[in-house]
């Protein structure tokens, strides 16, 4: 058989005897070393410390956990701005690009191949009339008539927005649009 | 909301409503460890051979398990496990947190070596049976310590040790059996 059924001599009762004295006379000194005043007055230090740790150590992890979940959403919705519906139609939406751009104050209507912005009401604003230094010159011209408004992808050089057919691209001209 | 969590060896504790008052817990902790924080360092010192370690031990296992305080209808049985648990897989922690003082007797052999590490020569009765049982195997010590201080039957130390009854009266008769040789080897 095994070890686990080994049978007992007189021995046995003899080291449980010892074995048992000796964890009293020591659990006794242990015991005597824990309830002395100092000793005592450690523990109930360490005691309060340990209440006072952790409760601010779950309360810093829920805030950082609320943190990087907030952060985790707004990256997801914040990478890709597109604009909403509220835009009217763009001049691309003339050539057909599907590209979107966005909201502009200036209307353009298509006029069979030529758009045609809708004239503002108090004419030419020489406050937002562009400068010609900023107006993209990549080969591109615009279409804008005399007298109407730059559209603010014309003025900040914005690619997004098409121009209009290539017959109104030929007859543009910087010259017109400083008017 | 009670439910029951079974644990490894059969014990199944009756768990209450974990979510607890904040301040019931904490009246909660503070009771137990009054009660029984002198009972707990005991018993660690038995395992680890000083009554400062045990204290460091104790205090280490209660941390760790309050915040999850008022989860256990009767939370001593889970105590004294993690205390355990914790003493087992205590060397390979702690040996880079503490350092130890070796005696030159104990750098003859890698045996003592490592059984020096861990216990110290406390003054109190039987010098000579405890530094035997510094010597024993974390297992089989802990199985003696727990048979014949705490008084546990083979299934309780099982449970707590999280291995069977055949091998907790394995670990006890292989440690009884290694501290009689040591008796009778240094008998005149």
């Amino acid at each position: 058989m095994t070890t686990d059924d080994e049978t007992p001599d007189e021995r046995p009762d003899e080291l449980e005897w010892r074995l048992h004295a000796m964890f009293s006379g020591r659990a006794d000194a242990v015991e005597s070393q824990l309830s002395g005043p100092r000793l005592r007055a450690r523990a109930r230090q360490r005691w309060s410390a340990v209440r006072r740790a952790v409760p601010p150590l779950a309360a810093a992890a829920a805030v950082a956990a609320i943190a990087i979940g907030i952060a985790v959403a707004g990256s997801d919705g914040g990478d890709t701005h597109h604009p909403g519906p509220a835009g009217g139609p763009t001049i691309g939406s003339t050539t057909g690009s599907t590209s979107p751009s966005r909201p502009s104050s200036v209307v353009v209507r298509r006029s069979g191949t030529t758009a045609v912005p809708r004239p503002s009401s108090s004419g030419s604003s020489p406050a937002l009339s562009p400068p010609a230094s900023s107006i993209p010159t990549r080969g591109r011209p615009t279409h804008s008539a005399p007298g109407a408004e730059p559209s603010r992808s014309q003025v900040t050089g914005s690619r997004t927005t098409s121009p209009t057919s290539p017959r109104s691209l030929g007859r543009s001209s910087p010259a017109t649009r400083r008017s | 909301m009670a439910f029951l969590v079974e644990q490894e060896g059969g014990v199944v504790d009756d768990v209450v409503d974990g979510a607890a008052a904040s301040g019931d817990t904490a009246a909660s902790f503070d009771a137990y460890v009054a009660e029984h924080r002198n009972a707990l360092v005991r018993y660690a010192t038995f395992l680890c051979g000083s009554a400062a370690q045990a204290d460091d031990l104790v205090q280490y296992v209660l941390v760790r398990l309050y915040p999850r305080w008022g989860t256990w209808a009767d939370p001593h049985p889970y105590v004294r496990r993690s205390v355990t648990n914790e003493f087992l897989s205590w060397r390979r922690r702690w040996a880079t947190r503490q350092v130890h003082a070796v005696p030159d007797a104990a750098l003859t052999g890698e045996a003592d070596r490592r059984a020096h590490v861990e216990w110290t020569d406390e003054p109190g009765p039987d010098p000579e049976l405890w530094a035997l049982l510094g010597r024993l195997p974390r297992q089989q010590r802990a199985a003696v310590v727990l048979r014949y201080w705490e008084g546990l039957s083979d299934d309780e130390i099982g449970a707590v040790l999280e291995c069977r009854p055949g091998t907790v009266r394995a670990h006890v008769s292989r440690g009884m059996a290694t501290l009689r040789a040591g008796l009778e080897g240094r008998r005149p």
